[in-house]
Formats: C-alpha cells, sequence, structure tokens
C-alpha cells in the first residue's frame, strides 16, 4: 500500500545521513494523520461525466439553506509542484545539475549510481538523496564512496515528492556548480506524476524486464530525457530485444535518447558519463 | 498506488479551504481527473473512501469528471482527440507532440455545510 492507506505507522518519512543511525526523536512528519480506517459505509456518486468543466476564478454561491458551494479550481498538485519549482530554482541559482533517477526494483540503479560516482567524484562535488521504503542499505553503500548521502525512507510511501527532497537538500551544504543525484523509489507508477524540481529525469531499465515496459509504463517514459538500459551483458541468456524495447519506447516519447550500458563490466558507461557532462555544460553549467 | 497519495491531498485542501471559509461541513467535492492524467479514477475514488475517515468531508459525495484527451501535431497543423497517452496523430501517425488537455488533476468545487 501507499503512505496514507491508514495501516500501521504509514504517515511519516524520515530522512537520515548515512552512517546516522535511527533514533525516536529521527526526522518523522506525519503527513496524513486523517487517513486511517478501512470502512466504505460513506456516499459516493460516480457521474463520469464526459464533459468539460467550466472554471470560474473565484465563485462562492448559496444553494438551500446552510448549503453552499465554492468553486476552487484548485491543481491537486500544486503544493508538490510549487515545491518542486522552488528545488528548481535552488538548482539554477547554484548551477546544481540534478537526475531524479527512476525505475522498477532491481534495474541496477544504485550499481550504475556506484560506478557513476566513482568517476565523477573526481570531477565534480557529488550529492546523492536516496529514496526507499525502508532501510540505510544504498546510503551505506554509496557513503563508501566517501561522497555526502543523504537516506530517505518513505515509509509505506511508494515515491519521493518534493517536498521530501526540499528537506533532504536542507541537510546538505551544496557547493556550486555541483552534480546531485536522486535514486527514486523503485517504481515505474506513481514517481512519473511528482516533479522533484530535478533537471533531467533518466529511467534506468534492465534486460531482464519485458521489452514491452514502454507500452505499460508510458506515463514515466514519456517523462524521461534519457533511457538507460542496463545489464546488457545478460542479453545472449534473456530474450529482451532492444530495438523493440527502444521502438516502443520511442513511441510514447519520440524525443528520448537511448543508452546501453552493463554497469556490472563497465560497459558503455563512457558513453552515460559523457551524456552527463554533455548535459551539464549545454545546461549552462 | 499514488491515488492514496492524491486522495490524502485532495482531502487535506477541501478540509483546510472549508475551515477557511468557516463551514462545519464538506457536503460535496466535484474533482476534475483527465484521462491522461495518469490516475485512475476508480482507484481515485476508492482512496478517497479510506482518506476522508473521521474528517469534515467524512460524509462527502465524491463526483469525478472524466475529461478528454486532446493533442496537437505541430507538423500537420492538427489537434485530435486522445484516449491513451500514445495516441498517434491520425494523419502522420506520430505520437502527439503536445498534450493539450486530459492531464488535469484538479478539486473543481465543493458543497459545503454552513451550519
Amino acid at each position: 500500500m501507499c503512505d496514507t492507506c491508514g495501516c500501521g505507522d504509514p504517515g511519516s518519512y524520515q530522512i537520515r545521513k548515512a552512517g546516522q543511525e535511527k533514533t525516536p526523536e529521527s526526522d518523522a512528519i506525519h503527513l496524513h494523520s486523517e487517513s486511517h480506517g478501512h470502512d466504505h459505509d460513506h456516499l459516493h456518486a460516480h457521474p463520469h461525466e464526459h464533459d468539460h468543466s467550466h472554471h470560474h476564478d473565484s465563485f462562492s454561491g448559496n444553494t438551500e439553506s446552510g448549503k453552499r458551494i465554492i468553486a476552487l479550481g484548485k491543481d491537486i498538485l500544486e503544493t508538490n509542484n510549487l515545491m518542486a519549482e522552488r528545488n528548481r530554482g535552488f538548482f539554477e541559482a547554484k548551477k546544481v545539475f540534478c537526475i531524479n533517477m527512476v525505475s522498477s526494483p532491481g534495474s541496477g540503479k544504485t550499481t550504475l549510481l556506484e560506478k557513476t560516482l566513482a568517476v565523477l567524484k573526481n570531477q565534480y562535488p557529488v550529492y546523492v538523496i536516496e529514496g526507499d521504503q525502508q532501510s540505510m542499505l544504498d546510503a551505506d553503500r554509496l557513503a563508501k564512496l566517501e561522497i555526502p548521502v543523504v537516506q530517505i525512507n518513505t515509509g509505506s510511501g511508494c515515491h519521493l515528492d518534493a517536498m521530501m527532497v526540499n528537506k533532504a537538500l536542507k541537510s546538505f551544504d551544496i557547493a556550486p556548480e555541483s552534480l546531485l543525484f536522486i535514486e527514486n523509489v523503485g517504481n515505474l507508477v506513481c514517481p512519473a506524476l511528482f516533479d522533484l524540481g530535478e533537471t533531467a529525469r533518466v529511467l534506468v531499465m534492465s534486460v531482464t524486464e519485458g521489452e514491452d515496459k514502454p507500452m505499460k509504463y508510458p506515463a514515466m517514459f514519456r517523462s524521461a530525457r534519457l533511457c538507460i538500459i542496463n545489464k546488457t551483458d545478460l542479453l545472449p541468456y534473456v530474450d529482451f530485444r532492444v530495438e523493440i524495447a527502444r521502438k516502443s519506447a520511442g513511441i510514447m516519447n519520440p524525443a528520448l535518447e537511448f543508452l546501453e550500458v552493463s554497469a556490472k563490466t563497465e560497459e558503455g558507461l563512457e558513453g552515460w558519463f559523457k551524456w552527463i557532462i554533455h548535459s551539464i555544460n549545454a545546461n549552462g553549467n | 498506488m499514488h491515488e492514496l497519495t492524491l486522495a490524502a491531498e485532495i482531502t487535506e485542501l477541501a478540509v483546510a479551504e472549508a475551515e477557511k471559509q468557516h463551514a462545519v461541513a464538506v457536503l460535496e467535492i466535484t474533482l476534475e481527473i483527465g484521462v491522461l492524467s495518469g490516475v485512475d479514477a476508480d482507484a481515485l475514488d476508492f482512496a478517497l473512501s479510506l482518506a476522508v475517515k473521521n474528517t469534515t468531508m467524512e460524509h462527502a459525495v465524491v463526483k469525478i469528471i472524466q475529461t478528454g484527451g486532446i493533442g496537437r501535431c505541430k507538423p500537420c497543423n492538427l489537434s485530435f482527440e486522445m484516449t491513451e497517452i500514445w495516441t498517434p496523430c491520425p494523419e502522420c501517425r506520430m505520437p502527439a507532440g503536445q498534450i493539450l488537455n486530459g492531464q488535469a488533476l484538479r478539486i473543481v468545487s465543493l458543497v459545503v455545510d454552513d451550519g
């Protein structure tokens, strides 16, 4: 379930620096205290009207006694989107190039990051925000490279949002002209909707997944700038056809760029480093 | 299941608005969900039934208006209906360069009880 299902203690997330122990006072924020319970004795009408609604800037009208209509016209993602723009403004001002790495679980994001950071930390100040439901495992792995890493544990949450990232950013003292990686929670559905303020969204898929994945998760493929096809060393053992995967992803997003790599054998990683450096330069950093 | 996160956000926004306007309860909420928004209306409806518990909108009637998708193909100078995010231009069969409509996630209106 997601971070609001009301089961157990779902509504909090925690931010910890790599190496920091979990404490009762650790940075927990209760997000949605009112969402407990599982009854369904509510009155839900479902008109599914397929017409277009009309929005009035501000309208408040009386109906029957005591009842009043409030016309809101409010974007549900507004809170997240405003915070994402704040993050983006911070990145622009500091000339930070921020990559939001998204994928399904097990695509090899952390290994790819390990190999990437080991090289690029010699060229840029690098920072990592790790997103996982639980554990410090990934943050501790990357902290071995002696770089600043912050772990966000989303609890039962299925994605990072701009507010979590904003809070995590405050635990770094980010140097200008640096490179920030956000490793999102492994999930190809929910993170697609949540802008974090990143400069570029990079989607990692691996050849052990189906080549039809782009058709199944179109929103994520549409929102990415680059698609990395990882674990190419396994291609001889699986039925994954790279061309089919690229073609179906290209239908969703004709502007999508592709790179084929094996984070394990390091084949193709040079192209990925070049892509990052080129993107940083093109971004005006 | 990001619908659960959104349901909590919707509840929070609606309850706060009702409170700001000194209403005692939200009786009805109308949402606009675009067919290309990536949000499943039924899942959102279900998630809302959980999110509204113990709030002033616990008994609110939820109305969901699903708005259709419209894409625009620049080379063909054509606007066309999109039912899926990959619906191609009917002329050149290329995916829409621009989505004009269908991605909305909006609280349209509330009906509140002034007590």
